[in-house]
């Protein structure tokens, strides 16, 4: 479908319906915070059956989240030690490697036998398609790395780590999309970089990004299409077909593990419909986790929760942060968004709707390291966390261009774009609205409750109720506090069983982050969204020593 | 996994659609009973808070349900023999009516022990009790003889006479005391061989200071004299319908401050007072004429019609009450005229939102907050919860324990009832000295009193130890010391 996935250039009908679609979020989200409130005061037994009813959704809801984010645990342990090169090599030669795996011995390791089948699993799948994929030889990495303000530090970290993925380190081109408007110690710290690590890998090119480009804001997203623009160049000029090039978009602070471009090229080689997916690896903040503050590390292990949940909804699951995807449908879908600061979750939108629904993320079973935002000090901190969320939050644009899309859009059946569109528009209303029903206002109608409401038995039940909801979620958080202990990276792990404890406590602070640094900061992109104050991309404060 | 997460979403949907008018149901107090005879049906709730806590709860035939504090649920409507009891503590006993849906809440419910602990704080005897309202001093008259008149402070339970052996009054007659509230500035009105006299009694110094302050009385007795604060610059004073405003550094007299006034009352350095039918105000240290009417018109008229005199009594910055000499009780709240006679006083609680008054035979609670009464025509207002109607003479009462009970003086005894019960069932605490005043604080939980045989001052402990916080009493210092100021 040819959309135009922007705001720009509508005429007086689309604006109308892109300022609807603006609004809607903010207006949803207000309406239930202050409804709240007000049914409390005025309508407290209205008010206490509503909290009841948003309370058991969220109880049962933390509960199936928390299933799901133990069974995406558990497939990440299943593959962590998998041999992704060998699986490579083995789909080189395809039908042999299936018929070795048909025919393969059981292993006596449970984990390594899940893995096995269901690798063979995909291999089936893939057999019955017809879809056989390029060999491995003759696929190449793109690596787009936007640079603005980020220390040759933090960006040759994020180079040297490519670099140790040497089986394909030949393959791969590094692009370092450097904003023009960069200082000049930066440009040149990107300079030194490429120098140092040029030999290393196919082509090291270094992109500066002219600044007030035509029809350009300045975001990220217009930057790194300008670099993958003239990395098309350079596949065309080497002849290269863009079908076999995956293209990864990495935050100038990601760190990958040495096996990821092996994964990576599994999941590209084992997908059926290749050039009509996204690659998305499950994001952790372990680069800097032990030098910033108790309650940043929650914050960001809870980001990193979220996305493992999301993991295991395929059908539903949206690009973020650092992702790969097929550089031909980049360059089929018109590259990056270059006037939306969200142009991670952008461009899978983008995909979507101009292959009409046709297209999937494919998530990935390995991690890749960023930095968490550490601003020097704790007050900073703070200050950079709710800005780096509220421009995360800030993805609720794509929600009127989504909406719009669907309505334009006659091949996407009703059912997807329900189904897409409710979780689109819920997840940013629940993001902003419900830890403030849940901290506050849910307790409002006992609290706000007059001689008449307090009289009655809905007054003493419901409260026992919120009591006992809040008992249950401590269940679940205790599940997450184990957890959050399993997935922090061991070697830095401060050792003793105090700190072990003082890090299980930090999770105690989740209340005052879900309010502060996760609900408000939502609230606020959706505010400005509705009322049409449009944000600008801020770079977050990250540092490494 | 896609499959799997589709059926454990189902799942849970099932289970949150099955729970959720579940859970709401049984919060409205629905509960299922197989084997009763009502089968599905709407309960209700008894709530009971006691002091001290962790007595045991018998309901009908069931013994021992809970320890308080507790709620016990699901009770199918109708009446209830609820017994609270607790080793060393009277039973308390109620028959309560549980209506479907509906709580019924018995919050701070104060157990009284089978003995109250008494202690004798002096163990001479005196004839009267008089508490200078809102300080932590009390006067104890021994005899006539104002060198036989002690002032007691509650805080640190420390006494001592108001006057020295060598002062010159000590011999005088007391003929009456002029207090105000939380000033600890006192006015006593002795009756010397050379005549009347008025003396300014400060009793938060060490040595009680005393001022001949006869000189600015000379135009006669009063009938009324107020002040504001614990040091008071002026002093006001009603003689017939002429209102005197006395400065004390200049010891002079502006004798017709106010003229043609029917009562007053001071607050925040103004005096407002009843003047024919209109509400007129004047700052203390405005000349004579320069008052402005604040109301007027034919509501006041009709409200203080009648050439009565009134006590103009501002308890709070938005309630004011006018205590008639007949002893009408009125105020500016809706219904405006509460009791149209026989009040013989009244206290108020420290907010300001509760009064308890009494008259002979009755003691009720005033509460300005209560919630009106829905679906009524007329608005009316709060209504006096009448809580004790055979008394004989009643001559005080208290607030205690945040205005849950209220405590008062029936002829020679005293008795603890439970506010918002009607006809609630009366404790009874204490006798005292026939005649004689007493005093209880939250402060110090303690009631103070006479002795009903020899009149020794007592002390008894009605609130438990450790529920007074002396924090409390720290912040009353706090509010005296900003009075004096």
């Amino acid at each position: 479908m040819k959309f135009r996935y922007s705001r720009q250039g509508l005429n007086k009908k689309e604006m109308l319906l892109q300022r609807f679609f603006e609004t809607l979020p903010g207006l949803t989200s207000w309406t239930l915070i202050l409804g709240l409130v007000a049914l409390s005061i005025w309508m407290p037994l209205i008010a206490a059956i509503a909290v009841i009813v948003f309370m058991l959704a969220w109880v049962l809801r933390l509960f199936y989240l928390t299933i799901f984010l133990l069974l995406s645990y558990v497939r990440l342990s299943i593959e962590k030690d998998t041999d992704w090169l060998g699986r490579i090599h083995g789909m080189d030669r395809f039908d042999a490697y299936l018929a070795e795996i048909r025919a393969g011995g059981r292993e006596k390791d449970w984990y390594k036998r899940i893995s096995q089948w269901m690798l063979q699993k995909d291999l089936e799948r893939l057999k019955k398609t017809g879809d056989i994929p390029p060999r491995s030889s003759e696929i190449f990495q793109l690596v787009v790395i936007p640079v603005v303000k980020e220390s040759p530090l933090v960006v040759g970290a994020n180079v040297l780590s490519v670099a140790h993925n040497k089986a394909f380190s030949k393959q791969t081109i590094i692009v370092l999309a450097v904003e023009a408007r960069a200082e000049q110690s930066v440009r040149e710290g990107m300079k030194r970089i490429a120098d140092e690590y040029r030999d290393r890998f196919m082509e090291f090119l270094v992109v500066e990004h002219p600044d007030g480009l035509p029809g350009e804001a300045r975001v990220k997203g217009a930057n790194i299409s300008y670099a993958a623009r003239t990395a098309a160049k350079y596949f065309e000029e080497n002849k290269i077909p863009f079908g076999n090039v995956i293209v990864s978009c990495f935050d100038a602070d990601t760190v990958v593990g040495p096996d990821y471009f092996a994964c990576l090229t599994y999941c590209f080689m084992n997908c059926p419909d290749r050039h009509r997916a996204s690659f998305q690896p499950i994001p952790v903040f372990h680069n800097n986790i032990w030098e910033v503050p108790g309650f940043a590390r929650v914050i960001e292990t809870g980001s990193s929760f979220f996305q493992l949940i999301e993991t295991t909804d395929p059908e539903r699951l949206v690009t973020f942060s650092s992702h790969s995807m097929s550089f031909k449908a980049l360059v089929d879908v018109g590259y990056w968004s270059t006037d939306m600061i969200s142009e991670d979750s952008g461009i899978f939108w983008k995909s979507y709707l101009h292959f009409d629904g046709e297209y999937q993320v494919v998530p990935m079973p390995t991690t890749l390291s960023m930095d968490i935002v550490d601003a020097g000090s704790w007050w900073g901190t703070v200050g950079s966390l709710y800005k780096q969320k509220r421009r995360w939050a800030w993805g609720v644009e794509n929600f009127p261009l989504v909406m719009r899309g669907f309505l334009a859009s006659k091949k996407i059946s009703l059912s997807d774009k329900l189904q897409h569109g409710f979780k689109l528009f819920e997840g940013q209303v629940t993001w902003a609205a419900l830890p403030f029903l849940l901290t506050f206002v849910g307790w409002l109608p006992a609290i706000s409750a007059g001689n008449e409401f307090s009289n009655t038995v809905l007054y003493y039940n419901a409260s026992r109720f919120t009591q006992a909801i809040f008992g249950l979620s401590t269940i679940a958080l205790l599940g997450t506090i184990i957890m959050s202990l399993w997935l922090l990276p061991k070697k830095k792990k401060r050792f003793s069983l105090f700190w072990t404890l003082v890090h299980g406590l930090e999770w105690f602070l989740v209340p005052f982050i879900l309010v502060f640094l996760s609900a408000m900061p939502a609230l606020d992109a959706q505010t400005r969204l509705m009322l049409n104050r449009r944000m600008e991309f801020w770079v977050s404060d990250k540092r490494r020593t | 996994m896609i499959l799997f997460r589709k059926i454990l979403f189902y799942l849970f949907l099932a289970l949150y659609l099955v729970l959720c008018p579940i859970i709401i149901l049984y919060a409205f107090g629905y509960i299922f009973t197989p084997k009763g005879e009502e089968g599905f049906a709407k309960t209700g709730l008894i709530h009971i808070e006691t002091l001290p806590a962790n007595a045991s709860i018998s309901i009908a035939n069931r013994r021992n349900v809970g320890k308080t504090p507790a709620t016990i649920r699901n009770l199918l409507p109708g009446q209830y023999d609820v017994k609270i009891l607790l080793r060393g503590f009277r039973p308390w006993e109620r028959k309560v009516d549980v209506e479907p849906g509906k709580a019924v809440n018995f919050e701070n419910v104060l157990l009284v022990p089978q003995s109250l602990k008494t202690r004798a704080l002096i163990t001479e005897p005196f004839e009267d009790l008089w508490p200078v309202p809102g300080t932590r001093f009390l006067l104890l008259k021994r005899t006539e003889s104002v060198g036989d008149l002690w002032v007691f402070d509650w805080k640190d339970e420390v006494s001592r006479p108001v006057f020295f052996k060598a002062s010159a009054f000590v011999d005088a007659t007391l003929v009456r005391v002029f207090m105000v509230k939380e000033s600890p500035f006192v006015i006593l009105q002795v009756k010397t061989p050379a005549g009347m006299k008025f003396l300014g009694c400060q009793l938060d110094k060490e040595k009680t200071e005393i001022r001949d302050l006869s000189i600015l009385f000379m135009a006669g007795e009063p009938s009324e004299v107020s002040w504001e604060g614990g040091h008071p610059d002026y002093l006001f004073a009603l003689q017939g319908q002429d209102l005197s405003r006395m400065d004390l550094e200049k010891m002079t007299v502006l004798p017709v401050f106010l003229t043609k006034i029917r009562g007053f009352g001071l607050y925040k350095n103004k005096v407002y007072a009843l003047r024919g039918s209109s509400i007129v105000r004047l700052s203390f240290n405005a000349k004579k004429g320069e008052e402005s009417v604040v109301e007027k018109g034919v509501f006041l008229e009709n409200l203080f019609r009648g050439d009565e005199k009134y006590k103009i009594d501002i308890i709070s910055g938005n309630t004011i009450c006018f205590h008639g000499e007949r002893g009408e009780l009125f105020s500016n709240a809706l219904p405006y005229r509460f009791v149209d006679g026989g009040v013989r006083g009244y206290q108020a609680d420290p907010d300001g939102r509760k009064v308890a008054l009494w008259q002979e035979s009755r003691v009720g609670v005033l509460d300005f907050e209560k919630p009106e009464r829905k679906k009524e025509f007329f608005e009316r207002g709060p209504e006096i919860d009448w809580i004790f109607e055979k008394g004989k003479s009643i001559r005080q009462a208290y607030f205690v324990y945040d205005a849950a009970y209220i405590l008062f003086c029936d002829e020679n005894k005293i008795f603890l009832a439970r506010t918002g019960e009607r006809y609630s069932s009366l404790e009874k605490l204490v006798a005292v000295r026939e005649g004689s005043g007493f005093f209880y604080t939250e402060k110090t939980g303690k009631l103070y009193y006479l002795e009903s045989s020899r009149g020794e001052f007592m002390s008894a402990d009605i609130l438990p130890e450790g529920v007074t916080l002396s924090g409390v009493i720290n912040d009353l210092e706090k509010e005296t010391q900003g009075a004096m100021k």
